[in-house]
């Protein structure tokens, strides 16, 4: 088996010591950054995908091969600039004002992560304020809001508006999602888009930043 | 997970010595002479002139002690053989004899044809939960041999242990002979025998010359008889409950001890079916909640005396469409006998008291049984199933999503279903919303264009040929 195969395989299987070791060996190696974020990292995040799909792979086997991904993924993003690789966006996410529920918000960005994104989860009761903070801090290009109560979805409207009076709206796409959370009340909100199930945000996500262009379609 | 009890202690004494005085006090009529002989010489009171027979309580006990309580149902593929036991695992079959049919493409009833017992015995060969197969009598063969006729499309198109009715001992002869042709010698046959028969004693106690000599037949080639008895509350049995779960049982035992006093330890099991009189109709009932509950009297009261193996009516209904009312009666009927410790709880696909086999309902039926069966398996409460260490792992605040407590067990713990929606409203619309019956529809049409059981070797391909070949010549 090839070290690109190998690291593929370790990748799948969730084995994240092993991950960043083949990574390691590959830079040694002298195998070009973007072939091994290619080849041996995205590429089996897209197998892992298809297998989610399909039903042949749960949450638990993606977010644990999610979590190998990115320990490589970690050894090779300093190495993005030089190698002239744009990164996978940024995505701060967070349960909203009120609302203490964690385990959907908590999901959703651990599959974020998995896909390969840099995903700064403030965690639960977040205030508007503190996602204003966060997008600037951390230059995100996308903001994820959960919510579990029909009574802390107006924190959603209120976080969306606190963005738009900081300017931000015109470089940071707003996602919401949670069980009483419907597509009619993003349309209302202004909310850039929806996700009906926890797993299934992260193609959102690639859809939302994609309509940004922030994203390098190599990656 | 603990066994369900319907009886006291007191009260399955009670039925056990009731069944038994109704054989002694009251007896049957059995039409073969050839069978009254044998029980007159084992010790039964024999009036050949009105053929009445009446069973001695001890020569009863005695002989259905012969009975194995181990009964193996053998199949095609060694890896489907089942394993009847006291506490063993439970299984299922589909109903077996139904002559109406839901063409899955239409969604149409109609008659079935042979096409449709080829299509049945795949999908049975392809559904888990399904355990063995069972198959509907088709119209477009000529019906006096159809229950001959089917026997080798069905052993074509399953890998899986079959059941089948003789209409006659001749006929059991037949089907023996092509079993043979596919197991080899006597012995393999007898070790692992890959058909089951099916007959039943006429309510209220008669038992025809056809239902005997199957049994005798059977027994001899030690292939395992279910025996069935279908009493009927209020027209062929005494109308209550406690009356026809008497009947039915007391019937069952009788055709059981014929069975081991001509061949004893031949392989046999308790299949009674007890049915009530629609008082408004005339019609007959097979899927009540009152069934559900004498099926699961019956499980414990043959659990607690003779332990022999057991198959109830389980996936019936009185419903004649794939609706929820066939759903409503399907469960409580397969719940309560499952629950009691049945071996078997059949009658998977069948609609309409068993008259019609519905493929979509046998798709469904499978994830009924997986369901039950997962129940039946219960849950371990050991230090590791408490999750303790993943607790403490985790802490307040925390989550299991990817914990290795979560890897290890999230699999094994649940059952999933193949065809249940349990989505978003939003994906289910974008996938067209489709309902349970429609997602079953789907995956049997896959399952008819996908799967393909292994084929029986030529050599046996010609040998069932030239048997059904001869049959056709007379």
């Amino acid at each position: 088996m090839s070290l690109l195969d190998e690291l593929n395989t370790s990748v799948m299987e969730g084995d994240r010591d092993k991950v960043e070791e083949l990574t390691r060996q590959a830079l040694d190696q002298g195998v070009e950054v973007k072939t091994i974020l290619s080849d041996g990292l995205i590429a089996a995040m897209d197998v892992v995908g298809q297998r989610f799909e399909s039903g042949e792979m749960f949450i638990p086997e993606m977010i644990v091969a999610g979590e190998a991904m990115t320990r490589g993924l970690n050894i090779l993003r300093p190495l993005f600039k030089e190698s002239g690789i744009k990164p996978q966006g940024t995505v701060v996410i967070g349960t909203v004002q009120g609302d203490m529920h964690a385990i959907g918000k908590s999901l959703a960005s651990m599959m974020m992560e998995g896909a390969g994104f840099r995903v700064i989860d403030l965690g639960v009761n977040v205030s508007p304020e503190q996602f204003v903070k966060s997008v600037k801090e951390e230059d995100a290009q996308l903001v994820g809001m959960s919510a579990l109560l029909t009574t802390t979805m107006p924190a959603m409207k209120a976080t969306i508006e606190a963005l738009k009076e900081a300017g931000l709206l015109d470089k940071v796409k707003t996602l919401i999602g949670g069980a009483p959370v419907t597509q009619e009340y993003a349309d209302k909100i202004g909310a850039d888009g929806y996700a009906p199930e926890a797993a299934t945000g992260v193609q959102k996500v690639k859809e939302l930043l994609q309509a940004l262009r922030q994203v390098d379609k190599t990656i | 997970m603990n066994i369900f009890k319907v009886l006291s202690e007191q009260e399955v004494q009670k039925l056990h010595s009731a069944s038994l005085e109704v054989l002694n006090a009251i007896g049957l009529k059995i039409a073969s002479e050839k069978v009254r002989k044998m029980l007159e010489e084992a010790g039964a009171t024999v009036d050949h002139k009105t053929t009445l027979v009446r069973f001695p309580p001890n020569l009863v006990d005695e002989s259905i002690k012969e009975a194995p309580q181990r009964v193996i149902y053998g199949a095609r593929n060694p890896k489907y053989d089942l394993v009847l036991e006291p506490g063993g695992e439970t299984y299922c079959r589909p109903l077996t004899g139904a002559e109406g049919y839901i063409d899955v493409e239409t969604g149409k009833y109609r008659m079935a044809k042979m096409s449709d017992v080829k299509d049945w015995a795949r999908l049975v060969d392809a559904l888990d939960n399904i355990s063995y197969c069972a198959v509907p009598y088709p119209d477009d063969v000529p019906a006096d041999t159809r229950d001959i006729r089917v026997m080798p499309v069905v052993l074509e198109n399953t890998e899986k242990h079959i059941l089948l009715q003789p209409y006659s001992g001749e006929h059991m002869e037949c089907m023996i002979e092509l079993a043979l042709a596919v197991m080899g010698s006597e012995e393999e046959l007898k070790k692992r025998p890959i058909l089951t028969v099916l007959t039943s004693v006429l309510s209220p106690l008669q038992l025809e010359e056809y239902a005997t000599d199957i049994m005798l037949i059977a027994g001899k080639h030690g292939i395992p008889v279910e025996i069935n008895s279908a009493a009927i509350a209020g027209g062929t049995a005494p109308v209550t409950v406690a009356g026809v779960t008497l009947l039915s049982h007391a019937e069952v035992l009788a055709g059981i001890a014929i069975a081991e006093i001509a061949n004893p330890g031949a392989p046999i099991v308790y299949r009674p079916l007890p049915l009530f009189l629609d008082m408004s109709s005339g019609g007959v009932l097979d899927a009540t909640v009152e069934n559900a509950m004498m099926a699961a009297a019956q499980v414990q009261l043959i659990r607690e005396t003779y332990g022999i193996p057991t198959n109830m009516f389980g996936q019936i209904a009185d419903a004649l469409i794939t609706d929820g009312q066939s759903m409503i009666e399907r469960v409580f009927n397969t719940l309560l006998p499952a629950l009691a410790g049945a071996n078997i709880v059949s009658g998977a696909g069948s609609l309409e008291h068993t008259y019609t086999l519905d493929p979509v309902q046998l798709v469904i039926d499978d994830e009924i049984l997986g369901m039950t069966y997962r129940m039946l398996r219960g849950f371990e409460v050991n230090d590791d199933t408490l999750g303790l260490d993943a607790l403490a792992r985790v802490g307040p605040g925390g989550n299991f999503l990817a914990d290795k407590h979560t890897l290890k067990y999230f699999k094994a713990e649940y059952f999933r279903p193949h065809i249940f929606n349990r989505r978003s409203r939003e994906i289910w619309q974008s996938e067209g919303e489709r309902d349970l019956n429609e997602n079953a529809r789907q995956r049997a049409i896959t399952i008819l264009r996908e799967h393909k059981p292994s084929p029986l070797a030529e050599d046996i391909v010609n040998e069932l040929d030239s048997i059904i070949k001869r049959l056709e010549q007379g």
